[in-house]
């Protein structure tokens, strides 16, 4: 009788197993869908048109969901949306995801490799985005995005020899909006506002006045007056974006900014509000924290302080070293702990980031400025000394640099810096930092 | 004492067999724990491995509970649990390296299959038979790339990832004898000499499993999302 049953068991087990290889359907695939941007920027034609190929691509893969070619062009348009958005949190996984199929199913796809190691520069995972481009270069020599990714990537981890070639590389191979601004940053950082400001000039007449890219690299334009402390033709720069690029909250912010600049910090706060409630960007609450600040609006400013903490902060207490969609965000939470005067984090997070790219002069100067906050002007000043390498000539960087030499025991160079700050810009918009500045320099800087 | 021993030495039984397998191969990550030390990557992966038993993989455990409930000797117990840890962990390992790549849809049915046939061995065998220990290895086989599928989903690290695969795999372990003792200190300790235990314990628990797991067989082949 049992062994009756047995084989009864063993047959039914026999037959189930059969109808689970004939009936068990694989799962149909769900790609990640778009979000609906809300507000103005919902409006725009250009939504519309995006969307309408956004959903198409979609339809494809529900179809044909191998379709490799359907999936690269879905994730090139959800990094697209990360940037208009501001939604990286979102995006930067669903991109992240459609490339790694392609990848899986097409390790040489050129173009999949480049949209994943963009992915990665904007996650500020450096060294990983660098490596994915270098893996990408061999297959495709002549293209001058790739060398973009490099130069980018050398750049953030401080490699600014590396990145020179890779620009001049990418300019050689194509002279246009991208080459341009790179060319710019990197004149930039190596003093040479003149320069910097032409190659911008050239990267905006290279684009396509309307689009994101283009009014952002107005933007960078604008940003380069207002470092320079011309700012009617900074204003000038971010009117024209707002006329190209209705609701370009970048522009809203560089109107912000200059109001900043000239002490109407009521009008200030009501255009980072504004560029606030259209997309998502820490920054904005981070001016906004300054400008309460100022504007005597103690209790909003703290509340604003720690929203600037929260939006970097991961969304686990285990995980704070990286923000919650993804990023690393050590550098940015390093100075928005000092706006909470909470030092010891900020240490903390600046020497995650140093570990990551001890070269890069952003690092270094944020590094030292925690010092410098901490009172410890001897090792404030000795990475200073890595911040100024490129000889960059920002204002701030110089203001702060002056203000550490001052305490470290260098007060001629210090004070020189300082100077020098001024002199470039007048009209710096970090009022604390311009004040902190003067008041540690001689009566004739105060003036 | 007898039964400390033995739990330790299929632990360390597994361990050796996955570092024998997998010194060699080569492997990709999805997730980024870079900035993680090699122990705490060991731990996330320890407690995921744990978590996936106890309490999220009610299949898992019903396996397990099936394999308990027929014995009444610990010993034979551990035998069985080694055969299944030994099994999967050889799946877990050849999927992780991408020598295969079990279908899902069709390892999770399986899965609930090898529960239900179990499960009912357990009511029409009043005895444990030799061909038992084969079956829960094929069974082991099976479950190891179900967790490769759900490893697979979780991630792992490019830098840690022998790292986190044992310790995943150690996770899994630790939950399955989580399990064994819970099951032994709430049921066999007080009743497996019983003479009832048969009828009023082992077979209304086997067929409860058995009709859990015939459901989800049917919903997983047919009904699967």
């Amino acid at each position: 009788m049992k062994k009756y049953l047995y084989v009864i068991l063993v047959s039914i087990t026999g037959i189930l197993l059969v109808l689970i290889l004939l009936f068990s359907k694989k799962p149909i695939k769900q790609f990640p869908s778009f979000m609906e941007r809300t507000g103005s920027m919902s409006l725009t034609g250009e939504w519309f048109n995006t969307k309408k190929v956004i959903e198409g691509l979609l339809a494809a893969l529900k179809a044909n969901p191998d379709d490799n070619k359907s999936k690269l062009k879905l994730a090139q348009a959800y990094i697209e949306e990360a940037r208009v958005t501001g939604d990286h949190g979102y995006y930067d996984a669903a991109t992240l995801d459609l490339l790694e199929e392609v990848i899986k199913a097409e390790p040489q796809n050129f173009e999949a490799l480049c949209c994943k190691a963009t992915v990665l520069l904007s996650q500020h995972h450096f060294a990983e985005g660098l490596k994915v481009a270098q893996e990408a270069l061999p297959l495709n020599t002549s293209s001058a995005y790739v060398f973009g990714l490099m130069c980018d990537a050398n750049v953030e981890l401080g490699k600014y020899g590396e990145a020179i070639k890779m620009a001049d590389k990418m300019v050689s191979l194509r002279p246009d909006m991208r080459s341009y601004s790179r060319i710019s940053y990197l004149r930039e950082i190596h003093g040479d506002f003149k320069g910097s400001i032409e190659a911008s000039k050239m990267a905006v007449s290279a684009g396509y006045p309307g689009l994101e890219q283009t009014e952002y690299s107005r933007i960078v334009l604008a940003h380069l007056y207002e470092s320079t402390g011309i700012l009617d033709t900074a204003e000038y720069q971010y009117r024209t974006a707002l006329i190209e690029r209705p609701d370009y909250a970048y522009a809203i912010a560089g109107l912000g900014r200059i109001e900043k600049a000239k002490g109407n910090y009521k009008k200030a706060i009501e255009h980072y509000e504004k560029a606030k409630s259209i997309i998502i960007d820490y920054s904005f609450s981070d001016e906004l924290t300054d400008l309460y600040f100022l504007n005597n609006e103690g209790e909003k400013a703290k509340k604003t302080a720690q929203e600037v903490i929260d939006m970097l902060k991961p969304g686990s207490n285990e995980d704070e070293s990286s923000s919650s969609h993804g990023h690393y965000a050590d550098k940015e939470l390093a100075y928005a702990y000092l706006k909470n005067s909470d030092t010891d984090n900020a240490l903390k997070h600046a020497k995650l980031e140093y570990e990551r790219r001890p070269e890069n002069i952003d690092v270094c100067e944020a590094l030292a400025w925690v010092n410098y906050k901490k009172g410890d002007f001897k090792e404030a000043n000795k990475f200073i000394n890595n911040a100024l390498k490129t000889n960059s000539k920002n204002p701030i960087l110089l203001c702060r640099a002056g203000m550490i030499k001052i305490k470290a025991g260098e007060e001629e160079k210090g004070e020189k810096m300082i100077q020098q700050a001024f002199e470039i810009n007048p009209f710096i918009a970090d009022i604390s930092i311009k004040n902190e500045a003067s008041s540690l320099t001689k009566s004739e800087l105060k003036n | 004492m007898r039964f400390n021993k033995n739990f330790v030495c299929a632990i360390v039984l597994l361990v050796l067999f996955q570092f024998a397998f997998v010194l060699n191969a080569n492997a990709h990550a999805i997730a980024d724990l870079s900035k993680f030390s090699r122990t705490d990557v060991g731990l996330i992966y320890l407690k995921l491995g744990f978590t996936h038993i106890l309490p999220l993989g009610l299949d898992h455990i019903l396996f397990v509970l099936s394999i308990f409930f027929l014995n009444n000797q610990l010993k034979t117990i551990i035998w069985q649990a080694t055969a299944f840890t030994v099994a999967h962990s050889i799946t877990l390992g050849l999927a992780m390296y991408g020598f295969i790549s079990p279908p899902t849809h069709i390892v999770e049915p399986i899965i609930a299959l090898s529960i239900m046939f179990i499960a009912i061995e357990n009511i029409i065998s009043e005895q444990l038979k030799p061909s038992r220990i084969i079956i829960v290895f094929v069974f082991g086989l099976i479950h190891g790339m179900g967790f490769a599928n759900v490893l697979t989903e979780l991630g792992l690290p490019h830098n840690q990832f022998l790292t986190s695969l044992l310790t995943f795999n150690l996770g899994v372990e630790l939950g399955q004898i989580a399990v064994i003792i819970l099951a032994w200190f709430l049921i066999g300790k007080w009743f497996n000499k019983k003479s009832w235990y048969r009828i009023r314990i082992v077979i209304p628990i086997s067929a409860i499993i058995a009709i859990i797991a015939i459901y989800w067989t049917i919903e997983r082949t047919f009904f699967a999302a």
